[in-house]
């Protein structure tokens, strides 16, 4: 597996935008938000270099706050599902809000996402770390 | 080159930048420590104070707004934004509290393992002073008793000498008195 050096405090600022970005595109209830947030999220499961938050951070925010990195080996695979995971769920809403049917359903991932993000970058508890990790012992033991 | 990445993370120590903990499931499923704490930890993942936290919130969120919806018969923003402050937040403390007592924990490890260290090196130094010491009272001893044994002979040897020396003594003053008595013994025989 893949691994690289992530700057631990750059991705839990990336995470914490995206989970205010997402209550706040379901309190306001804005689609074009919400697509906004998607395009981001997929370029981040193509690469982490493209996670603008995260790059923000890491290039401008953090050398302003006069802060050092916290490199952690991490598997980029990992990262990228749990971009992936939430892009999935935003992409499903967006289906739900061009159908117009489970509009509330859409919304409601949207919340989960939110809050999921939230946890991961302000609590630093990462659900999809679990899933991930989860999925990876399933099918490590079916090959 | 996985394998390689991953021998190179087993020899890392505790304590060390990414070092994986061998006892917890999800930093050994995804071969890297999920956050830096992690790098003090030495605990298993169900033990694991935050983890504990995650799956009560999941658990609860999702049954409160069940239980909201159920009693109310519509969901608000407001409690919504409420159930999320509280979640956020009370994760952010219950994060920071983990992080302190698992590098609190660590360091207590490290100071008792220190301690257990210098114990043991401190009763290699003591073992070995005391045979030092051992050795120097034997060899205190056989001096001891080598000397005694000197003396013993000197002592022997001067009683020796003192018996010869008394003797010609006592022999010196009965010659003394018989050569007195012979020249009183010839001088009245010249009269």
């Amino acid at each position: 597996m893949k691994k690289g050096l992530i700057d631990d405090n750059s991705l839990r600022f990336a995470r914490t935008i995206y989970g205010f970005l997402s209550l706040a595109a379901f309190l306001s209830r804005n689609v074009w938000m919400v697509l906004i947030i998607t395009i981001l999220m997929a370029l981040g499961t193509i690469s982490n270099n493209y996670n603008i938050f995260y790059r923000l951070h890491y290039r401008f925010l953090r050398s302003f706050g006069g802060e050092k990195p916290i490199l952690v080996e991490r598997e980029l695979n990992e990262l990228r599902f749990a971009c992936g995971l939430a892009t999935v769920f935003l992409i499903t809403s967006l289906v739900f809000f061009y159908s117009g049917k489970f509009v509330e359903i859409g919304w409601a991932l949207i919340l989960i996402v939110s809050l999921l993000m939230l946890l991961a970058g302000i609590a630093g508890l990462c659900t999809s770390s679990i899933m991930y990790a989860i999925f990876k012992r399933i099918f490590s033991k079916e090959r | 080159m996985s394998q390689i990445k991953k021998s190179d993370s087993d020899l890392k120590k505790i304590g060390e930048p990414n070092y994986i903990n061998s006892n917890c499931w999800l930093a050994k499923t995804i071969n890297a420590s999920p956050i830096k704490r992690c790098w003090y930890c030495e605990t298993t993942f169900q033990k694991c104070p935050a983890f504990r936290y995650l799956i009560i919130t999941l658990v609860l969120i999702p049954l409160s707004i069940c239980f909201i919806f159920l009693t109310e018969g519509e969901i608000s923003v407001s409690i919504i934004l409420l159930l999320f402050l509280f979640v956020v937040s009370y994760g952010y403390f219950v994060n920071k509290s983990t992080e302190e007592l698992v590098v609190t924990n660590f360091s207590l490890r490290k100071t008792k393992q220190a301690l257990e260290e210098s114990r043991s090196t401190l009763k290699v130094r003591v073992k070995a002073r005391t045979k030092e010491l051992q050795e120097f009272t034997n060899s205190l001893e056989q001096q001891i008793k080598e000397k005694t044994k000197e003396l013993q002979k000197r002592v022997e040897e001067l009683e020796k000498f003192q018996k010869f020396a008394v003797g010609r003594e006592l022999k010196m003053v009965e010659l003394k008195k018989e050569v007195k008595k012979s020249k009183e013994k010839t001088g009245k025989e010249k009269k």
